[in-house]
């Protein structure tokens, strides 16, 4: 009998090896052979397999892959992930109170660059100032990512900008034509939020130790799983696309894009995203109010500049704005 | 004129903005100044803690006031600035309704969180590189600041 941790590890290097998408049956003694297995241990490993949701086709002398589930699952993100650096490593959880909050403790454990966190459910999901930002179980995409440029820390705020960006670009491959940014980081789609971003720098004044980007997607929710005082201004993938969307495929794809677009960043910044921000913001030549602590002013969005600031006319003056909340008054 | 109407006259005084304050009663005289330490010329990031000093004594035995002026309790010179490494807002605070990471006076450990500095909604926790005691709080909650202000003065223990 094997303990409990190293049949879930045999029923890992199981998984791997008959994850196949063509259909093809395994021999068992076979399998039992190249995984240094009794035949009853590789029988353990499966029935373990199937507990978590895989189907599985099992004869007496062989095994066949037939499904996945629906899970967020190191193995399934790992499966067929085509970057070099981000989701190269990965923590997967169920429920968690927040992604961010345990990659920031890996990270400050030494965590490599790229490494992610996810989880099913997060209980205490945090938003900017320690807002809340609901997530149910099974229905959306949590997910932190440890990132360690070597830049000045003033050059961190865009890398917000950049996942947004990421974002917006893996959604529009699903619904082309109806996503939006909203200045600095939500993203919309057809103008209600369908996913958040909180991004955490640790730095000393000359170097960045880490970034800790959060990233909250509304995938598979439906109208109903939204609580009534969100559902006006939430909404999600499903819901915009009529039909339920593949998690993982879609997080897969997004690691892809985000990692395209940090390894710009990283020669230089912004520069050649400037012109898909632009494209993507909702808010150019929007009149908006800008709230920052007490203050608040009002004026016209004319542009979005080369490092991502919000370029605001106020009373005929034009003034690069990096922080704020933005409500738009009139489109 | 006894110890608890002195105290009171002292506490007035440290209240008020005055310098100095001079009351006599049946004969007897008090004067009480304070000083209010390097408020004018010094550039925020070398200044020093507002100290009040206040000095009471009785008329009957006068003596120059300079001479009861103190030199100033902290060395300035050895204090500790936590500067913004960005350009953006200051938070002091982790929400809207909770307490500030950090008070005046408040005895501070190497690396303990003292605000947030946010830019294009990226949220840079600032911490202390030494241990020591909260002398300064030089800026506002939710207002913004530059790269490089000093926001916090640090006495290292």
């Amino acid at each position: 009998m094997l303990t409990n941790s190293k049949l879930e590890n045999l029923a890992d290097q199981l998984l791997l090896k008959i994850r196949t998408q063509s259909g093809k049956s395994f021999n068992l003694a076979a399998l039992s052979k190249s995984l240094k297995a009794s035949p009853d241990d590789i029988r353990s490993a499966i029935e373990q397999i199937s507990q978590w949701n895989y189907g599985l086709q099992t004869g007496s002398r062989d095994v066949k892959f037939i499904s996945a589930p629906d899970s967020i699952n190191a193995t399934e993100i790992g499966y067929g992930l085509k970057t070099k650096l981000i989701g190269r490593h990965v923590h997967c959880y169920q429920s968690v109170k927040s992604t961010n909050d345990l990659a920031v403790r890996l990270a400050e454990t030494g965590a490599p660059e790229g490494t992610i966190v996810t989880a099913e459910q997060q209980t205490g999901g945090r938003g900017r100032f320690g807002r809340v930002w609901h997530s149910p179980p099974g229905c959306g995409v949590y997910l932190s990512v440890i990132l360690r440029p070597i830049l000045h820390p003033e050059q961190a705020p865009g890398m917000s900008i950049m996942t947004a960006l990421a974002l917006a670009e893996t959604l529009s491959e699903e619904l082309p034509g109806k996503i939006k940014i909203k200045w600095p980081n939500d993203v919309l789609i057809s103008g209600k939020k369908t996913a958040g971003i909180l991004t955490e720098l640790a730095a000393d004044h000359k170097k960045i130790s880490y970034v800790v980007v959060g990233v909250g997607i509304n995938v598979n929710h439906r109208s109903e799983d939204f609580p009534d005082e969100l559902k006006p201004i939430a909404t999600s993938v499903r819901i915009n696309l009529r039909k339920k969307c593949d998690r993982i495929a879609l997080l897969q794809r997004f690691l892809v894009i985000l990692e395209k677009e940090y390894q710009q960043y990283r020669t230089s910044l912004l520069k050649n995203s400037h012109k898909k921000l632009r494209m993507y913001s909702s808010l150019i030549g929007s009149e908006v109010s800008l709230k920052s602590g007490r203050r608040e002013i009002c004026g016209t969005v004319v542009d979005i500049d080369a490092n991502g600031a919000l370029m605001l006319e106020i009373d005929g003056q034009v003034r690069a704005i990096t922080s704020g909340e933005v409500t738009v008054i009139k489109r | 004129m006894n110890e608890k109407y002195i105290r009171r006259l002292i506490a007035l005084v440290e209240e008020s903005e005055i310098e100095s304050l001079e009351v006599s009663h049946w004969g007897r005289k008090i004067k009480i100044t304070q000083r209010i330490n390097g408020q004018s010329a010094a550039p925020a990031f070398v200044q020093p803690v507002v100290q009040r000093e206040v000095s009471a004594q009785p008329a009957s035995a006068p003596s120059p006031t300079a001479a009861q002026e103190k030199p100033p309790v902290a060395d300035t010179s050895k204090l500790v600035a936590v500067k913004s490494p960005m350009v953006g807002t200051f938070y002091a605070a982790p929400a809207p309704d909770a307490d500030p990471y950090v008070s005046l006076n408040e005895r501070i450990r190497v690396s303990q969180v003292v605000c947030i500095v946010e830019a294009m909604k990226l949220m840079n926790e600032i911490e202390s590189e030494v241990a020591g005691r909260v002398v300064e709080i030089l800026a506002e909650n939710a207002q913004p600041v530059e790269f490089g202000q000093t926001l916090f003065l640090i006495d290292p223990e």
